[in-house]
């Protein structure tokens, strides 16, 4: 087996739209991830289409719209050539992630030189847990706690870890204050890509055409406030303290990156972005699944030989305010480098385009900064964590 | 020939405009609901946001939740032309004349000549709203004073002015009567019309007895409310709804444009009232009124010094004896019996029965529609000239001239003939139950049992009936009563009694019987129609869903509630409902029946009770082609028709459905699901949830590990076995206990 390095040269994201009722919600997600490569793809002119092996992207739940091998539609209708391959995978919340490492793993390995990775997810079209859930029935009699909804799990992170209503208040409010900021200083540009969406919609009595151009997310909040947060009900327990404005949005969007081998990359001449130095997973109990990345942190960390003390900036999914606090809490996670640009419950969090989007975001933001070492982690449903370390080369 | 009305508009989305505007959708037609244009924003926010209130109100005002699709919201400055095609225009805008005028004007300008204008205006002269007008317009408009709520309050007063066209008011009394299921009362042009002035007065008498003549709050509605067959609210509980500063400002008025009227000193506001509005004290709109919850304690107000006070001891003993007599013995003995709390019963009562006395003709043509206004408006269960009757004609008489009062002279003889009870002889009857003649050949078997339960005397009486029925020249039987509510099921007590003292083979045998009736009643050769309204709960769920063929009044409330008291319905209703999934979807797949399953699931987990009938058809108690009416009085009559219909059209009984979908193990994980994450929220207790297990059992299959196609017969014997067990679980009698107590569920 041959061992060769892997370079990010290309990573971009769709603004993130509101589901269901966001401006993207007629959006397939096949269409949305296609129009994210096609975006990638033209930040390396240079590189030849022909020369791609394939593209993998992420989905949390891979039925109807985004059925039929994600991957391979979206393949297709980004107008790569029928030679290029497609797959998809699921990794629920870390999906995007998983394409991204294993589309990693596929050049280290030699066994590819040109991949595309990312997520898609339109949670408008596919609701969460899909249209159709069918638990299985050993669990469901001996251990339904695998079937534990996310925000029972949350609740149950909130009580565990002694995670208060006001401090989950409080964090979601700076998630949008930190989101807020970051879209007005113009911090995304470097990622966001423009959607350019036409429809015909029945309007006023008649077909009209509609045309919608997105390239800000949707989801971030200048009207909120403590006050305002504090007033929600708790939504999925009686007496509980987890509500609609302390957890993560439901959201439409797509992410790509490009990752190439050293060989394509000094063919071609392109400029790395960083790239990924580790992954790892571990698993959780299923009920307090919003613990994940306390067990898969410090297992990449070690895998890449590195310490908390070296990472320079984090991405940690806010799937809820109560497990990124307990997560940010167990692990001594210094605040002033988590989600410096806002998280999930401001942005949204579609869920199998979500690591593919912290991808993004936080190779961007180590750019800008000047930060050698990244890491993005997430809880996922089931009960897992997902961590990557990622290395910026553009210092 | 009579046109009904099928678009219409309702200018004005306040609290009265909106939800006259909803009831007239849920009647079926197409509504336009018009209110001023918004100065800043969109046009359309005013009315969106006064409909969106208006969606929020609870009872529902919509009968379904889609039902709210046809109303068409606008506003006056865009949509006015919308008007020109509608055939019936309610002005529901704010109480200012000079407003309602121009509206008018406008509206004279853009509707078709054939149009009906009305105005639901409550104080202001009808005919003033319409001044200035054309002839041709005048002929083609009246008042229509709905009542607040108008989905649920009978009454609707029709109003018209010396220029309605006869045929006009005809028409619309016809259409408020069958379409929109209203008691229409003709009323005169006079100040406040029937009911709310003869109302007013009634209440006004009421608050002086406090301020005036030492009974307290708590007094007065107790001798005002359901012991003399009135709204439990009865004076100061309706005042605090309805809003003290409402009451006020209907009184000030009726003093004002009621010159003539002899005791137009009733209508003086007392000043303790008059003062709680000053301070800002409106009812339950501001949080207190003349009481003040606090806690779970309920205050009153104390006339001198404004505080909120316990409620003192009520010092009228006397009632006590008679609380538990019919209504009409309770009122006699009331009228009767010496003390304060008979004081208060026969001056007030003379005082109100002399005024309406005197409001003939001045308000209504005669005493019957002075007597449904009241029954109808303000719920009274017998109006004043019918409890005149009932205290005795001439007593009252002789009891009003020993008082100086006045009689007019019409006041001649009892307003109500006492017709002998000529109701035919029925051709069956036991002590709970009865079989009659509806006449044509369809016979009308009636429970009248204690809440229309399914005792056993009620079902033992339906094996004679359908012996009857077989053996008989009848063509059709109709399953129905009078009652307010149809069925509350199953006779708990009877079931609690054999369960407490260990008598499960007979239950089993019970069980056993409902089911193979309910089957018999489902495949009789001969058609059988339920007519129900009201409330139609667990075994009476049951039965209705067994019947072939139902007519319902659209303000049915049915539901599988067994779960309530800790058990799953035995008697055919899980099997139905499985079958109603199976068939309601695209295919035999799993994953088109089981949004269905889900659904019925969750229904019959939560106890859910529809809020109508067509809410019932959606929920899948009542079967797609039941014949629902807006007028329930109807229900009867149009069973019989059902039953005769299915008859002549050569009827056959539906086939019997041996190949339901069941989708075992897999879709029964589904519904455990569902049941674990209720629990787990803390929405279900650990024994709901224990519940919705056996009902998801019973609803998949029971042991099966793969989708089937299944008997009736399958499923009936699942439902058995799943049932009896709980009756010998602990926490199902302690919920049954608590029910028969304190009629409410328990939450163990």
């Amino acid at each position: 087996m041959m061992m060769q390095n892997a370079y990010i040269v290309s990573s971009v994201r769709t603004a993130i739209a509101k589901a269901p009722r966001g401006k993207l919600r007629n959006m397939r997600s096949d269409n949305l991830g296609a129009t994210a490569v096609e975006a990638a793809l033209e930040r390396v002119p240079d590189l030849d289409p022909n020369d791609v092996d394939d593209v993998v992207f992420g989905c949390a739940f891979p039925e109807a719209e985004q059925g039929f091998n994600l991957g391979r539609v979206i393949a297709q209708r980004a107008g790569l050539p029928d030679s290029v391959a497609g797959a998809t995978v699921n990794r629920f919340c870390a999906s995007g992630l998983q394409a991204i490492a294993l589309a990693n793993q596929a050049i280290v390995t030699g066994q590819s030189d040109v991949m595309i990775a990312g997520g898609a997810e339109s949670m408008s079209l596919i609701p969460m847990g899909g249209h159709d859930l069918l638990p299985n029935p050993e669990l469901i009699a001996e251990t339904p706690k695998v079937y534990c909804t996310m925000g029972m799990t949350a609740e149950n992170v909130a009580h565990l870890y002694e995670i208060s209503r006001a401090d989950q208040d409080a964090f979601a409010l700076r998630s949008h204050q930190r989101a807020i900021a970051a879209t007005q200083a113009g911090r995304f540009n470097d990622e966001l890509i423009r959607i350019n969406l036409r429809e015909t919609l029945y309007l006023d009595g008649k077909p009209q055409p509609v045309e919608t151009i997105l390239q800000t997310d949707e989801g971030p909040r200048t009207d909120t406030s403590l006050e305002a947060l504090a007033h929600l009900p708790a939504v999925f327990r009686v007496g509980g303290s987890v509500t609609a404005g302390n957890s993560s949005q439901t959201s439409d969007g797509a992410a790509a990156t490009i990752l190439v081998s050293e060989a394509k990359m000094k063919e071609f001449k392109l400029q790395p972005l960083g790239r990924l130095l580790g992954f790892a997973v571990a698993g959780v109990p299923p009920e307090i699944m919003g613990i994940g990345p306390v067990a898969a942190v410090p297992k990449v960390l070690h895998q890449v030989g590195l310490s908390l003390d070296d990472i320079g900036l984090i991405e940690l999914n806010e799937a809820f305010a109560a497990q990124s606090l307990a997560v940010i809490r167990k692990l001594g996670l210094n605040e002033e480098i988590v989600n410096v640009n806002g998280g999930a419950i401001a942005l949204g969090h579609p869920l199998g385009c979500t690591g593919a989007r912290v991808t993004a975001t936080l190779l961007h933001e180590m750019k800008r900064r000047g930060v050698r070492y990244g890491l993005a982690t997430m809880c996922v449903g089931g009960g897992m964590g997902a961590a990557a370390v990622f290395e910026n080369l553009m210092m | 020939m009579l046109k009904p009305f099928r678009t219409v508009a309702v200018l004005g989305a306040g609290v009265m405009g909106s939800q006259i505007a909803a009831h007239l959708a849920n009647a079926g037609l197409t509504v336009h609901l018009l209110d001023v244009a918004a100065t800043t924003g969109r046009k359309n926010d005013l009315v969106e946001t006064a409909f969106k209130k208006a969606l929020k109100l609870s009872p529902p005002i919509f009968f379904t939740e889609k039902t709210a699709r046809r109303v068409i919201l606008g506003n006056f400055d865009e949509y006015f032309d919308r008007l020109s095609g509608v055939d019936w225009v309610i002005e529901a805008v704010v109480e200012n004349l000079q407003i309602k005028q121009q509206l008018m004007q406008r509206l004279e300008a853009i509707i078709q000549p054939e149009t009906i204008v009305s105005t639901n205006t409550s104080g202001l002269p009808i005919h003033l709203v319409a001044q200035g007008r054309s002839d041709s317009f005048r002929q083609r408009f009246l008042g229509t004073h709905f009542f607040n709520p108008p989905r649920y309050l009978k009454l609707l007063e029709l109003i018209p002015t010396q220029d309605t066209d006869p045929n006009v008011l005809h028409r619309m009394k016809w259409f408020g009567e069958l379409y929109l299921g209203k008691g229409v009362v003709i009323a005169k042009d006079t100040p406040n019309f029937i009911a709310n002035r003869i109302g007013m007065f009634v209440t006004l008498l009421g608050i002086k007895a406090w301020t005036e003549q030492g009974y307290s709050i708590e007094e007065v509605d107790t001798l005002t409310g359901t012991l003399i067959g009135r709204p439990k609210s009865a004076t100061f509980r309706t005042v605090d709804l309805v809003g003290l500063d409402t009451l006020m400002y209907v009184a000030d008025h009726l003093y004002q444009a009621a010159p003539e009227d002899e005791h137009r000193d009733v209508f003086r506001v007392p000043d303790v009232l008059r003062k709680m509005v000053a301070t800002g004290t409106l009812g339950a709109k501001s949080g207190q009124g003349f009481y003040k919850k606090q806690k779970s304690q309920i205050l009153s107000v104390n006339p001198k010094t404004f505080a909120y006070e316990p409620a003192q001891p009520l010092n009228l003993e006397e009632i006590k004896q008679f609380e538990t007599l019919p209504l009409r013995h309770r009122i006699q003995s009331l009228y009767q019996v010496p003390g304060r709390a008979g004081d208060f019963f026969r001056q007030t009562t003379l005082a109100m029965l002399n005024y309406s006395a005197h409001r003939i003709p001045e308000i209504a043509d005669n005493p019957q529609d002075i007597d449904r206004a009241m029954r109808w408006g303000f719920g009274w269960d017998i109006g004043p000239f019918e409890l005149w009757d009932a205290l005795g004609f001439e007593t009252v008489l002789a009891d009003m001239k020993a008082a100086n009062m006045t009689v007019p002279e019409w006041v001649q003889k009892p307003f109500y003939e006492t017709t002998p009870a000529t109701s035919k002889q029925p051709i069956w009857q036991n002590s709970e139950a009865a079989l009659l003649d509806m006449g044509d050949g369809v016979l009308l078997y009636e429970f009248r049992s204690k809440g229309n339960t399914l005792s056993n005397k009620v079902l033992e009486g339906f094996a004679s009936v359908l012996e009857i029925l077989a053996t008989r020249d009848y063509k059709g039987l109709v399953i129905g009563n009078d009652s307010a509510h149809f069925s509350g099921g199953a006779n708990l007590a009877e079931m609690a009694m054999m369960a407490q003292t260990g008598n499960f083979d007979a239950i089993a045998t019970l069980i056993v019987e409902f089911q193979s009736l309910l089957q018999r009643i489902r495949y009789f050769p001969k058609p059988i129609v339920a007519a129900i309204q009201g409330r139609v709960l667990g075994g009476g769920c049951e039965l209705v869903m067994a019947c072939p063929q139902v007519v319902a009044a659209a303000e049915t409330y049915i539901g599988l509630v067994e779960v309530g008291v800790g058990l799953i319905p035995g008697a055919g209703g899980i099997m139905r409902m499985v079958s109603r999934a199976s068939e309601r979807a695209a295919t035999d797949s799993t994953s088109h029946i089981q949004p269905f399953l889900r659904m019925a699931f969750e229904t019959i987990a939560t106890a859910k009770v529809s809020t109508s009938a067509y809410e019932a058809k959606e929920l899948g108690f009542l079967p797609c082609d039941t014949r629902i009416l807006m007028s329930g009085e109807r229900r009867l009559e149009i069973a019989k028709a059902e039953a005769l219909h299915l008859d002549q059209i050569g009827y056959v009984p539906p086939p019997k459905n041996d190949s339901i979908m069941v989708l075992g193990g897999p879709g029964r994980a589904v519904l455990e699901q569902i049941a674990y994450v209720f629990q787990q929220g803390g929405f279900a207790s650990e024994y709901d949830r224990y519940l919705a297990t056996r009902l998801a059992y019973v609803m998949t299959g029971g042991e099966l590990s793969a989708p089937a196609l299944v008997s009736e017969d399958y499923l009936l014997q699942l439902e058995r076995e799943s049932f009896l067990p709980l009756l010998s679980q602990s926490k199902t009698q302690d919920r049954i206990v608590h029910m028969l107590k304190t009629k409410k569920p328990l939450r163990n």
